[in-house]
């Protein structure tokens, strides 16, 4: 008589379908939606007339309705911007037609800390801020060493026309930032020896690598109202 | 006499199920995990910029969509039209209505966890955008971010 062959086991079936089942796990990746972010300006009170800025601490970028690009008011490619930002962020501590760079030191920093507590500390509630601000500066100090301030006036300007397409915004708007990732990326990698990408907003510790480097090298984008052109 | 019986054919087994369910599972939860729900429908047309430094959307923050770009259907004319929702609003004055709405309902977390997202047409002009935006600001919503495909 014939012998019956014995049933195929199947039961490491199931370990290969958990096999192929992590695998696929681990291989593919959610879409994310990826996103570009920016702050809206507060809403000022109506008639108040906006400050007068120097021609020197503004880089100014135009757009016309044509999507045709004016920096620091010469014609120029929109891929030009991203040079002229880092320019803007990084120049001669002399240089006049740029906003004033000023140098950040640690034992400067460390004396005018030391005065406003005294203040704060006799109640003149009115150098709480400044303590703030100083507090920040001997952070930065203590992570990536003296660096040079960028005036408070220093701003990056985009002025549009209403009717400038809003992939040129965008694209301005791309190269700013560009321009100063680059810079805060080559902090960041000589520093503390990583790309600013790889560091985790959610991370203690990296979280205050961000801040020190976005300290040197603070977003300054602002809007001037846009022009309409018939 | 022979050990080996000849002739006779042997019966095939059957082939065991029991590795069913776990294939079928296994299916299941592969495209569980790569289905992506998709967006909320919009009734215009719009094709996204490409921008190279953008970060992830979080999607555990409240989003709220702007659309802007062209109607797909002719019966909304040929304008950029903005739409809010799932409907297309007749004007500016629309939106500021309905960021009032939306801030009475999400007070507690308006100027912190609320992100608005515009999806906007490339060819969109500036002006539908800033009018938005306007409206926004009106209602100290700051938060703003341009939704875009990665590109180098």
């Amino acid at each position: 008589m014939a012998r019956e062959v014995e049933e195929i086991n199947a039961s490491s079936m199931a370990d290969i379908a958990f096999l192929l089942l992590i695998f696929f796990l681990v291989t593919t990746t959610l879409h994310k939606e990826k996103v570009m972010e920016e702050r809206l300006p507060q809403r000022v009170p109506e008639g108040q007339i906006p400050p007068k800025v120097l021609p020197s601490n503004v880089l100014e970028i135009v757009a016309n309705r044509k999507d045709q690009i004016l920096l620091e008011r010469e014609p120029a490619e929109i891929e030009d911007i991203k040079e002229k930002v880092k320019e803007f962020y990084v120049h001669p501590l002399t240089a006049a037609n740029w906003p004033k760079l000023t140098p950040v030191k640690k034992a400067e920093v460390e004396a005018k800390l030391k005065l406003y507590k005294g203040y704060v500390a006799q109640n003149v509630a009115a150098y709480e801020d400044s303590v703030a601000i100083f507090e920040k500066k001997l952070a930065t100090i203590e992570l990536v060493g003296d660096y040079n301030e960028l005036s408070d006036k220093g701003m990056v300007t985009i002025q549009l026309d209403n009717s400038t397409k809003f992939d040129t915004y965008l694209k301005v708007l791309d190269q700013i930032m560009l321009g100063l990732n680059e810079l805060r990326n080559d902090l960041s990698v000589e520093k503390f020896n990583i790309p600013y990408k790889r560091l985790n907003e959610r991370d203690e510790e990296d979280r205050a690598k961000l801040k020190a480097l976005r300290m040197v090298y603070p977003k300054r984008i602002m809007k001037a109202k846009n022009v309409n052109t018939k | 006499m022979s050990r080996f019986s000849k002739g006779k054919k042997k019966k095939d087994p059957a082939i065991s199920t029991a590795s069913l369910p776990d294939i079928v599972f296994m299916l299941l939860f592969f495209f569980m995990v790569t289905s992506v729900s998709k967006e909320k429908e919009s009734s215009l047309n719009i094709v996204k910029s490409t921008a190279s430094a953008v970060t992830k959307l979080d999607k555990t923050k409240t989003i709220f969509n702007y659309f802007i770009g062209k109607p797909k259907s002719s019966k909304y004319g040929k304008n950029y039209r903005v739409q809010l929702d799932d409907a297309l609003v007749p004007n500016m004055v629309a939106v500021g209505t309905y960021l009032k709405d939306q801030r009475a309902q999400h007070e507690d977390v308006w100027n912190t966890e609320v992100y608005n997202n515009f999806k906007v047409d490339t060819k969109a002009e500036i002006r539908m955008v800033k009018g938005v935006q306007d409206e926004l600001r009106q209602q100290d919503a700051l938060k703003v971010i341009y939704s875009v495909n990665e590109g180098n």
